[in-house]
């Protein structure tokens, strides 16, 4: 070599470089000679065909790895979208957000309405009180542990949702007695029934027999308690039960059956469903022509 | 270190195997590529297109220098050609860290050890590209300043300054860091 000594290699450059090459694995493996061999052999025959050398596009045959690299990368990118395709569809709606994150912050299977009214309802009822309690934390605090549900349209949307509850707990707040209480347990104490169909004029029944024969009536079905909504809704017959204790309960009965009462000076309200309210509402037409 | 395959030799013998090329200096050729664009990869690729360009031009070798030197400066000329397209610009390669895998003092050791040789690698690759030039054909392919300079397409007296600036860079840059091994 031609340089002089100062410029030798005193910094052991070609030592540290090779030395660093093989840490990082960089050698000529038997597969890359293989594959450039081929690789020649196919630029040689492409060459042959075009008879012109100089111009024939250099065609390579790339590892197995790189396939394996580009197919990973190409997963990877395809999973990126499906993750944010699914992310997208799963993300809740306004109604489902509100509907999981109530579920999220009770532990049983209470519906929202039952929970809001055992809120109103605390002081009556411990049990469910605590519940309710838990449930209101929830809403008040509004993120009901959706990281991915907080955003100022959520926060919105439960507003809204706990001001219509709100107006619905003040309308009616759930009921103490059911139905079945009223009507079933002590008929006896039931000093009259008024039954009014539609519009129509009213039928007092005061007689025992007679009160006795409408809660047998109202006995043959089964009533679903599906809580509260604040809306007596249209009703084809209106029974106003008036008792010795001179409480009244008025069940309004039409596509479900909705009894109210009044207690400390506000409204309280239980709804039911019936497996066959037509058949109810036949026997009540029946009761009610009988006695009008 | 391979030995350099006569001239005469390849003139004498018109249809050289590429084979024995590709295994006499392949791994010149590999990881001087790889010290261009710093991607096994791509370095792969830039070999195969390297041995096939020396296949299609072996007839053209007229023997003024070395072999080596010859599939070097092809080397040379195709890696710039890689970093000068578009594509290679937009390829950025993975870092390598291999602190994660300490366990033990000999391990640290040998991960001081190789963070000198590194070092060394990281200041070579990040030279000005024309001090980069003359350090790898100088002191990684062994060349003579003539023919480094004949690789490089520059006069020789400018050879001979870039390597002088090129180590005096070298020494600055690891000063005081690898002072052992100086």
């Amino acid at each position: 070599m031609n340089y002089n000594k100062n410029e030798a290699d005193d910094l052991k450059i070609k030592a540290h470089l090779d030395a660093s090459l093989d840490l990082k694995g960089i050698s000529v493996s038997e597969d890359l000679i293989n594959r450039t061999l081929a690789a020649i052999k196919a630029n040689s025959a492409e060459a042959e065909i075009s008879g012109d050398i100089d111009s024939a596009k250099i065609e390579r045959l790339p590892s197995w790895s790189r396939y394996i690299y580009g197919f990973a990368k190409v997963a990877a990118v395809v999973l990126i979208i499906a993750a944010g395709y699914a992310m997208f569809r799963n993300y809740p709606s306004k109604k489902d957000a509100g509907d999981l994150s109530m579920d999220m912050s009770t532990t049983d299977n209470k519906s929202e309405e039952q929970l809001a009214y055992e809120f109103a309802a605390g002081s009556a009822d411990s049990g469910s009180s605590t519940t309710a309690d838990s449930a209101d934390d929830g809403m008040l605090n509004g993120s009901y542990g959706l990281t991915s549900f907080n955003s100022e349209e959520a926060k919105e949307y439960d507003a809204d949702r706990q001001e219509k509850m709100s107006f619905t707990m003040k309308l009616a707040p759930q009921a103490d007695v059911s139905i079945q209480d009223v009507i079933f347990t002590e008929p006896e104490q039931i000093q009259s029934l008024t039954v009014r169909e539609g519009d129509g004029a009213a039928v007092v029944l005061t007689g025992k027999d007679e009160i006795k024969e409408f809660c047998e009536l109202l006995a043959r079905y089964q009533y679903t308690s599906v809580g509260v909504d604040g809306d007596s809704g249209s009703s084809d017959y209106v029974i106003v039960v008036s008792k010795q204790d001179e409480t009244e309960y008025t069940i309004s009965v039409g596509s479900r059956a909705v009894m109210e009462y009044m207690e400390d000076e506000s409204l309280r309200q239980q709804v039911y469903e019936l497996e066959h309210m037509e058949l109810l509402l036949t026997d009540l037409q029946e009761l009610y022509n009988k006695y009008k | 270190m391979q030995k350099d395959v006569p001239n005469e030799g390849l003139e004498k013998t018109p249809a050289y195997d590429i084979e024995t090329l590709i295994r006499q200096y392949g791994n010149d050729v590999l990881r001087t590529a790889y010290m261009y664009v710093k991607d096994i990869h791509s370095a792969e690729d830039i070999f195969q297109d390297v041995f096939i360009k020396v296949n299609q031009k072996l007839s053209t070798f007229e023997g003024n220098s070395s072999i080596k030197t010859w599939i070097i400066r092809i080397t040379i000329n195709t890696c710039k050609d890689y970093l000068k397209s578009a594509w290679s610009r937009k390829v950025v390669p993975m870092m390598e860290y291999q602190e994660d895998s300490i366990v033990s003092e000999t391990d640290f050791d040998d991960v001081e050890k190789q963070d000198t040789k590194e070092l060394i690698m990281k200041e070579v690759l990040s030279l000005p590209s024309k001090y980069k030039d003359i350090v790898l054909c100088v002191y990684y392919q062994q060349m003579s300043l003539t023919e480094a300079a004949n690789v490089l397409n520059i006069a020789e007296g400018t050879a001979k300054s870039r390597l002088s600036r090129a180590r005096k860079r070298l020494k600055e840059a690891l000063e005081g860091r690898i002072s052992d091994e100086l």
